[in-house]
């Protein structure tokens, strides 16, 4: 292979891409054990969300609803592209601790930007696929035939490139406006925030009540199997997608067009502007902002609680992925005291089984939401480069455990007893129904922050560049989060077959309880990583 | 019990994959010394202190600080320690002040002693209007006199460094030595690495030179260079390894 710029750059990611090149070269069999663990685990993961595809895939089918399948398809891998670069894009385009090294070699910067682009690009196009693979099939299989089938995912490729050059630019933006606030991470993650959640809500409101009247006659179309009318005009490109698969040259030609010219503005302002993003970037706050305040002593515990809230909040990306499950259960709580939630509760109550109990299973929301991602999981491997000085300091791990504990709790009671709150309020609940509102999500919530803390212990990731790397990528957090969201899930289900849900989500609370003490007793028994 | 701040004795450490880093090393430091520890590239300096601060286990053989084992009392050890790495890490999200009253709190330093001592030090190394802002835009001898000023804070018995010197300007680098002179007129010592053969041979009270792991010379200043430098005893054992 030639050894071209773009070749060279793109190899220096690869090398890092999962730890590929320590695997190949390094010695360390524990090392080596735990990489090939976290293959197992990430192809695991890829199974089960192609199987995930497949299914919804066929169940549209199943209600006569196949045709929508390349417009549903197109809009989940436009949307994941939108939330995935807003929140991390930026770092990944402008910053990194290689930056600096890397604007010193001999490399045009057009290069640079288009390596880490393509970086940037690679796992949403294979996100795509992934997920376009398998219900590209169910869609072939439902009378369109192979040649559409091969036609949707090839048109799918195309979907990603124009929310990424939006949230990219959306999110240089907001880095940009920022850079020179003090606690500049907390309002880029709320801007961000905003403005997917601006985006995606409005597109679909527009959709909803614009176009197709009101809320019940949009549900009667779901109900109803006919997607693609209620889904026609939303997205434009996902419209593209659904009319390429089917053979139309002017689809293929707006949605290959629109990709291109904004993937090559989106190369070409980036460079431009390279050096003052990922200068702003790299700089910390801006100086003649001392504080020269006295500091008060405090006991070791809350001194490495108020460290643990300095490092959360000055992390975007950190703050971001790790707050989202109890932003949108606050979310949830102020819709609840906007919305009028009784015809949605009629509808879910006719689901077989749920009948009388939907108002206990609501104790599975803060749950389910909050096991989304945990701090706790990376907060071990946030350490990176500074593990040595913890190692080095008289910290005991009780301490610098219950630390990171603080700071996941300060996260997830507020949040809890505010959605408690406004339940009660709004929906009338029992006692029994309020405790377990209460009881049940705090004690998932105490098991998943023990759990990500064992698991980030066993799993630790130090060699990180970018916080993507510890907050997105290490196995810790991928193993959290599923437990974090596959148990609520399960001990509703158990509910709902046993007909018993509220004595299952108290047998479930105990559980739960007596899990997170028992690894807390074998986390603080653990040495440092 | 002896009466050794720092006590190695037969100290192995073999990395994943062979490499013996470090090969039955046995020095001792006692209260007062100011040890330097000599040795090239890879010679098993850093390894050596770093498995003294208990930041990273060993294979075999004992290291005890003050008489207190650091694999069973680490904790104990740690209190006495004060480390600095040659590449101080500090956390970038913090200010100065904000970091040393971190490491205040953690070694229980009371609040009137903190503040008094960070003063001095701060004045001493010229940092007492950068304290408040984030470390993260500090250059590297900063960061570098904001982890000194942090171990100070705590008074430690035993000071290990790894390179103090390196990105020290010549004011800072002239108040370390004082600093580090006053410490051990107080009892305690400091037990460092360094490349600059000069300042070791002015500085120091006893030497060890290791390489390839292995200890090749070791005693009190005076006894270990003779009439000579220590650079010509450096180059001497340098030149007499490569012939074996």
């Amino acid at each position: 292979m030639r050894n071209s710029e773009l070749g060279l750059l793109l190899r220096i990611q690869a090398y890092r891409f999962c730890g590929v090149n320590a695997l190949r070269h390094g010695h360390d069999k524990r090392q080596r054990r735990r990489a090939m663990g976290a293959l197992c685990l990430g192809l695991g993961l890829a199974a089960m969300a192609a199987g995930y595809s497949a299914m919804f895939a066929l169940m549209l089918a199943e209600i006569g609803a196949a045709d929508a399948i390349p417009q549903i398809l197109a809009m989940a891998a436009a949307a994941i592209a939108l939330v995935v670069v807003m929140t991390k894009g930026p770092e990944l385009i402008f910053g990194g601790q290689d930056v600096a090294s890397l604007r010193a070699m001999p490399v045009r910067t057009g290069t640079i930007v288009l390596s880490r682009m393509i970086g940037v690009l690679l796992p949403l196009l294979g996100t795509a696929l992934l997920m376009g693979v398998p219900a590209a099939i169910v869609y072939a299989m439902n009378g369109e035939g192979a040649a559409a089938g091969v036609r949707l995912v090839l048109a799918l490729c195309f979907v990603p490139a124009v929310p990424a050059a939006l949230a990219l630019l959306a999110g240089t933006v907001i880095a940009r406006l920022t850079l020179r606030m003090r606690h500049r991470s907390i309002v880029a993650a709320a801007l961000s925030i905003v403005l997917v959640l601006a985006v995606l809500g409005g597109t679909f409101a527009m959709g909803f009540a614009a176009e197709r009247g009101t809320l019940t006659e949009s549900m009667m179309l779901v109900l109803l199997g006919r997607f693609t009318q209620l889904l026609a005009g939303l997205y434009p490109p996902a419209d593209w997608v659904a009319a390429a698969a089917k053979g139309s040259a002017a689809a293929w030609l707006w949605l290959a067009g629109t990709a291109f010219a904004a993937l090559l503005a989106t190369l070409v302002l980036a460079t431009l502007g390279f050096a003052r993003i990922s200068d702003g970037l790299s700089a910390g706050t801006a100086r003649g902002r001392s504080d020269i305040r006295r500091i008060r002593a405090v006991s070791p515990l809350r001194s490495l609680y108020r460290k643990e809230r300095m490092r959360y909040l000055s992390s975007t990306i950190y703050l971001m992925n790790t707050s989202v499950g109890w932003l949108m259960l606050l979310m949830a709580a102020g819709a609840l005291c906007f919305v009028d939630v009784k015809p949605y509760l009629s509808l879910l109550s006719a689901v077989p089984g749920v009948g009388g109990q939907l108002l206990w299973l609501l104790a599975l929301v803060p749950a389910v939401l909050g096991g989304m991602a945990c701090p706790t999981a990376c907060s071990i491997s946030m350490e990176g480069k500074q593990m040595e000085l913890m190692r080095a300091l008289p910290v005991r791990m009780r301490h610098w455990l219950g630390a990171k504990m603080l700071l996941h709790l300060t996260l997830a009671v507020p949040s809890i007893l505010v959605f408690a709150l406004i339940a009660v309020l709004r929906l009338g609940l029992s006692a029994g129904q309020t405790a377990m509102l209460v009881l049940y999500p705090l004690s998932a919530s105490l098991m998943n922050g023990v759990c990500g803390l064992v698991l980030n212990l066993h799993f630790p990731r130090f060699d990180w560049t970018q916080d993507t790397q510890a907050v997105k990528q290490g196995m810790s957090v991928l193993l959290a989060m599923l437990i974090g969201m596959l148990v609520p899930i399960g001990v509703g289900a158990l509910g709902i077959w046993l007909g018993t849900v509220p004595v299952v989500l108290g047998v479930a609370c105990a559980v739960q309880l007596a899990a997170a003490a028992g690894l807390w007793g074998l986390a603080t028994r653990m040495r440092m990583p | 019990m002896s009466n050794d701040m720092l006590c190695i004795d037969r100290l192995t450490k073999t990395y994943p994959g062979g490499k013996r880093a470090v090969d039955a090393l046995s020095l001792r430091v006692r209260p007062g010394e100011i040890y330097g520890f000599i040795g090239h590239n890879g010679a098993g300096k850093s390894t050596t202190i770093r498995a003294v601060c208990g930041v990273m286990d060993f294979d075999g053989g004992t290291i005890t600080v003050d008489g207190m084992d650091v694999r069973t009392q680490a904790l104990e050890c740690k209190r006495r320690i004060a480390y600095i790495p040659d590449n101080p890490d500090l956390y970038e999200f913090m200010t100065g002040r904000q970091y040393i009253a971190l490491i205040a709190d953690l070694f229980g330093v009371a609040q009137a002693e903190r503040d008094a001592l960070t003063a001095r030090y701060a004045a001493m190394f010229g940092m007492q209007d950068s304290l408040g802002e984030l470390i993260g835009a500090y250059s590297h001898g900063m960061k570098q006199k904001t982890a000194l000023i942090a171990a100070l804070v705590h008074r430690p018995r035993l000071m290990v460094l790894d390179e103090p010197f390196v990105g020290l300007d010549p004011e800072a680098s002239f108040h370390l030595k004082a600093v580090m002179r006053e410490l051990c007129d107080a009892g305690s010592a400091i037990f460092f690495s360094t490349h600059v053969l000069e300042v070791a041979q002015k500085l120091c009270d006893r030497v060890a030179i290791i390489r390839a792991g292995h200890l090749v010379a070791e005693g009190a200043m005076q006894e270990v260079v003779g009439s000579g430098t220590l650079e010509d005893v450096f180059m001497t054992e340098a030149q007499a390894h490569e012939e074996q």
